[in-house]
């Protein structure tokens, strides 16, 4: 998985996708009150010492928040950072509780649809090392 | 004087034509956006004809197991947070109808007044605002959890919520320059009037739409109709 | 998915009773269990609140906790249970079938007990509302079925066309559910696909009688 031999980032794809869902995306990131109350309903969260990386708000911020407040224009360091986020730190589990009701697995989702189309993957061979 | 005239004359109903217009847009946005998605007939399974159904081993109705479940409750879990974010929500929205000032003005302006509460009562309620704000900024800066996702427009929301409040009891105790401090009063509550539908304060409207309105696992109600497209 | 239901607390309870078990460590599943709202992290909160109440109304000195890893079908997640597991004298899985026996394989001297029956593999449906669609019978069929499993949607797992018994469109064995073969051959009709239908099929090999392993060509 070496990123230096892959093509640039297709903005313009990433924009599409994120346009699909643009305004659910928008509100969600608006409504959201940095209250950190959804940090206990991830398992993740409790099982890692209470990081607050693993607290389902600040993944989809820094997820799909980064995506749509840079408009799609990531480098490929950034997705394959978003790409940790939203692989190794979330297994899609769709349990998180938010007390303003934002729909965060669809957000985190939506993320992985924007790195899947950038090729940017999970490489689930390598999970087996740990 | 003109800006007094200006910020208390025509603002004021701007502020509110603007709040009022901005939810009106959101709500409007919200349903072009989504559709309605019938919930699924729960047919649930009969249980066996002949088998008795056997007492349960736990009384679910009992005090102790609905104090047990309602422990696991976001109450529950974060109890300090729940208590005062339910203050400080009802004491914000309900404090500025019940002061005494506002419904001379509002009975001076369009003839109708809500029920006024002892000044002293007021006082109360302002001081229990700002008391939220205070731990409100104090959870920012110091559980690293919210720290970790705290951005200075955080900071500036809860300054906007803050001012009106502030300046407004300033005034009433003739703290500092009355003039200015009514003039920062009504301009600071205008500005979070009018942020209301735009900004963070977005909430306001999307914790109904999203609990009682849209499909997931925890709608409140009778379990929400829509869905986004 | 993999969809998993709670049992009767009383059968849970029973297990851990028969052997005067005290320190329970409850094990969720962020995996299927999780997702179909079966042995998620706020499950194992719940079933560890009751059984604790239970040990209470009972005054014994016992005491559940629980611990949610991300999936208990894979070594890497369950050994994550290596420190702590020591303290329990048994565990409850909350994860599938599959989970479970991983969980007991791999920490031989820990009574494991199931938390939750596993039921089937299915489509959610809506929450909280699961139908099953797979037997995972290792032989799959829905290509010349129009998409319909006759395995899990027919009573009788016919292969070959619908039975005599075919109730309107509804099936003989259960008369509230729609019969399998009426609905593969509507969808093949659909298709102009209904050639697919008069061919006779051999019988099925029913792999899914005894253990299989997967090996994925790579």
């Amino acid at each position: 998985m070496t990123t230096q031999n892959k093509p640039d980032i297709d903005i313009l794809k990433i924009r599409e996708i994120l346009c699909e869902k643009k305004k659910e995306v928008a509100v969600s990131l608006k409504t959201c009150a940095h209250c950190a109350l959804c940090a206990d309903s991830c398992f993740l969260y409790r099982c890692r010492d209470n990081a607050p990386l693993y607290m389902p708000s600040h993944k989809f911020i820094n997820s799909i928040g980064t995506l749509y407040k840079k408009k799609g224009k990531v480098t490929r360091a950034e997705l394959e950072e978003i790409r940790e986020i939203v692989w190794k730190r979330c297994v899609l589990c769709t349990r998180c509780y938010c007390p303003l009701g934002i729909d965060i697995p669809s957000l985190i989702a939506l993320a992985r649809r924007i790195c899947r189309s950038q090729d940017v993957v999970h490489d689930f061979e390598k999970e087996k090392k740990g | 004087m003109r800006i007094l005239d200006l910020i208390s004359g025509p603002m004021v109903w701007f502020s509110f034509i603007c709040f009022f217009c901005g939810t009106l847009y959101q709500v409007i946005v919200f349903y072009t956006l989504s559709k309605p998605r019938p919930r699924h007939p729960q047919e649930r399974p009969r249980p066996h004809l002949g088998l008795k159904k056997e007492p349960e081993i736990l009384d679910r109705t009992s005090l102790s197991y609905r104090f047990a479940m309602f422990r696991l409750t976001v109450f529950g879990r974060d109890p300090g947070m729940m208590i005062m974010t339910t203050i400080f929500h009802v004491t914000l929205i309900l404090t500025p109808f019940v002061v005494l000032g506002h419904n001379i003005l509002l009975d001076l302006a369009v003839g109708i007044s809500f029920p006024s509460l002892l000044e002293v009562a007021t006082d109360l309620l302002t001081l229990a605002v700002l008391a939220c704000c205070l731990f409100f900024l104090f959870r920012r800066l110091l559980v690293p959890t919210v720290r970790a996702i705290t951005t200075p427009s955080d900071l500036l929301m809860l300054l906007i919520v803050a001012a009106p409040f502030l300046t407004g009891f300033l005034a009433y105790h003739q703290i500092g320059n009355y003039d200015i401090m009514v003039l920062a009063h009504m301009a600071s509550g205008e500005i979070m009037i009018m942020a209301l539908p735009f900004t963070r304060f977005i909430h306001m409207i999307y914790f109904f739409i999203n609990r009682f309105i849209l499909i997931h696992e925890n709608t409140l109600g009778k379990g929400g109709s829509r869905v986004w497209r | 998915m993999i969809k998993v239901k709670q049992k009767d607390l009383k059968i849970i309870v029973r297990d851990i009773h028969d052997y005067n078990y005290n320190q329970i460590l409850i094990v969720g599943c962020g995996g299927c269990a999780s997702v179909c709202l079966g042995g998620g992290q706020k499950e194992v909160d719940r079933l560890c609140a009751e059984i604790n109440l239970v040990f209470k109304a009972e005054q014994r000195p016992g005491r559940a906790t629980g611990y949610t890893i991300e999936r208990q079908c894979h070594p890497l997640f369950i050994e994550e249970l290596q420190q702590m597991i020591g303290q329990y004298d048994c565990a409850l899985s909350m994860a599938c079938g599959a989970g479970c026996q991983y969980m007991a394989e791999l920490y031989p001297g820990m009574p494991i007990f199931p938390a939750v029956d596993t039921v089937s593999i299915g489509i959610d449906r809506d929450i909280g509302v699961y139908e099953e669609r797979c037997r995972a019978c290792g032989e799959c069929v829905v290509g010349y079925t129009g998409g319909v499993c006759p395995v899990t949607r027919c009573a009788k797992g016919l292969f070959n066309g619908p039975c005599g018994g075919t109730n309107g469109t509804m099936c003989e064995v259960k008369g509230n559910i729609p019969c399998a073969w009426v609905e593969i051959y509507n969808r093949l009709k659909e298709q102009n696909r209904l050639d697919d239908i008069k061919k006779i099929r051999p019988v099925m090999e029913w792999q899914n009688q005894y253990q299989r392993t997967l090996i994925q060509d790579r």
